[in-house]
């Protein structure tokens, strides 16, 4: 039997190499267009994802706030009544006992216990955010932060604004506390300024004199969970969709700058 | 057809890739791995040309270089395809390559000998169409980017399915078309060398794009 033709052979030829020309250029093409809706899936459930993880950190961190304010209450009327009622019933007692300065010691301690409990409740739930608003709850953190640590917080006012909801005043509020706390204590700064305010953008910055400090290895401290301050203001931000600056380098101070759209 | 023609063909082809190789000098130390690979590639295949073009100027048979060159060029094109698709095929990579050595050596001692070793460059481009398909099934899991077009190793792979997938009927009846027919291949081979050059021209598309994103991270 004879074997296949040379015309035969260029037919086959032809048309194997044109199905195999046309199938690579299938296979592009559909690689093209489905990648690419693949892509924008993933993109689309990745903000999914990070919008349900903001969802539920919004949820955690007011739970937080709901839990503080609760504790500040209790703190603040309850043993904070108990105390003051103690140290009134005490100096009755110091008038009518023979040797009132036996008490004296006592009576500072009551006291001390009180100022503390006091500062403790303060610093759970400031009373002044919650009738006065964010400027002033700030300016009175920066007073009582001044005269325990000894080292100037100057507060530079802005405009206030009034824009802010409650929630966002609070979370400003606890990145504000969190970030002059982490100057106090850690910066060895000789002077602090806090600056609030703008008009068409919101703006806290806080910036200090002292050692500094590296970001990259304080970030990993965070994340390792063995300091949270950085974990906790950058998760914050996040939720009030902020954007935060950090400027800092060992030995020249630091200034870091939250920055809010209005 | 005529045979000016033909060498007409293969001195666009010859040229392409020189252009090939001027491209991947560009920002040479900047580019990428896969580019640099393309580069050897394009570098060594010149090595057959100037062994063909010595041995026909002695009167000698023209075919063994060719065949060498294809263990050469398996070993380039797996070595591009090992940077891309990483450890994971790597035992993979590496026991298509021995199968293909061992088949090529047979193929070689034993059947087409100083024949253009057609049966071999099938089976070769049978394997390149699959690590083709091996890296586009890669780019389908891992979604680096949303224009695959950005990417010079897509259009390096495209060039290899596209050169591959248009040859692979030829050269499967290249043997039957010189032994039985007695054709001088003259226009089969020409279409082959077309297909080359459009290979050349989609790597040339890469070379652009790797050359357009150093430029966008300078």
């Amino acid at each position: 039997m004879a074997g296949p033709s040379e015309y035969q052979v260029a037919l086959i030829i032809i048309v194997g190499t044109v199905a195999m020309l046309l199938l690579s250029g299938a296979i592009v093409l559909f690689m093209v267009i489905y990648q690419k809706k693949m892509f924008q899936e993933q993109v689309k459930r990745q903000q999914l994802e990070l919008s349900y993880q903001q969802k539920l950190m919004e949820a955690v961190l007011e739970s937080q706030e709901n839990e503080r304010r609760r504790l500040a209450g209790d703190l603040h009327d309850s043993i904070g009544g108990m105390l003051s009622t103690i140290r009134v019933g005490l100096t009755s007692i110091s008038r009518q006992i023979d040797h009132p300065e036996m008490i004296i010691q006592p009576k500072q301690m009551l006291d001390e216990t009180i100022s503390s409990v006091r500062n403790i409740s303060l610093d759970l739930m400031p009373p002044t955010l919650e009738r006065f608003g964010l400027t002033f709850a700030i300016k009175e953190l920066c007073e009582r932060l001044q005269l325990t640590s000894k080292v100037p917080v100057v507060f530079h006012e802005g405009e206030e604004v009034r824009t802010l909801t409650r929630s966002t005043q609070v979370m400003i509020f606890r990145v504000a506390q969190e970030l002059i706390n982490n100057a106090v204590k850690h910066s060895n700064a000789s002077a602090i300024s806090v600056t609030l305010g703008g008009t068409n953008r919101f703006e806290l910055i806080v910036e200090d004199n002292g050692s500094g400090f590296d970001v990259e290895s304080v970030r990993q401290h965070s994340t390792k969970r063995n300091g949270l301050g950085l974990y906790n203001i950058e998760n914050r931000a996040r939720v009030l969709n902020a954007t935060l600056q950090i400027e800092a380098s060992k030995k020249k101070g630091s200034k870091i700058t939250m920055t809010l759209p209005l | 057809m005529t045979l000016k023609h033909f060498i007409l063909i293969n001195y666009v082809q010859l040229g392409l890739s020189v252009v090939i190789l001027l491209m991947s000098a560009v920002y040479f130390r900047r580019r990428i791995i896969e580019t640099k690979v393309i580069a050897l590639h394009f570098l060594l295949a010149f090595a057959p040309y100037l062994a063909i073009v010595f041995l026909e100027l002695k009167g000698k048979t023209i075919n063994i270089p060719q065949n060498i060159y294809m263990l050469v060029q398996m070993f380039t094109v797996s070595l591009l395809f090992a940077v891309v698709l990483g450890k994971k095929y790597k035992n993979l990579l590496l026991s298509l390559g021995l199968i293909y050595c061992i088949f090529w050596f047979v193929n070689f001692i034993f059947f087409q000998k100083d024949d253009l070793n057609t049966h071999t460059k099938v089976f070769g481009s049978i394997i390149f169409i699959f690590y083709c398909l091996l890296y586009y099934h890669k780019l389908l899991t891992d979604l680096p980017i949303q224009t695959l077009q950005r990417m010079p190793m897509f259009w390096y792979v495209t060039s290899n399915l596209v050169y591959n997938a248009g040859t692979l009927f030829l050269l499967l009846f290249v043997s039957y078309l010189i032994e039985v027919l007695h054709n001088d291949l003259l226009i089969y081979w020409s279409f082959h060398n077309i297909l080359d050059i459009i290979q050349d021209l989609l790597v040339m598309v890469g070379l652009w794009q790797d050359l357009r994103n150093i430029r966008l991270h300078s």
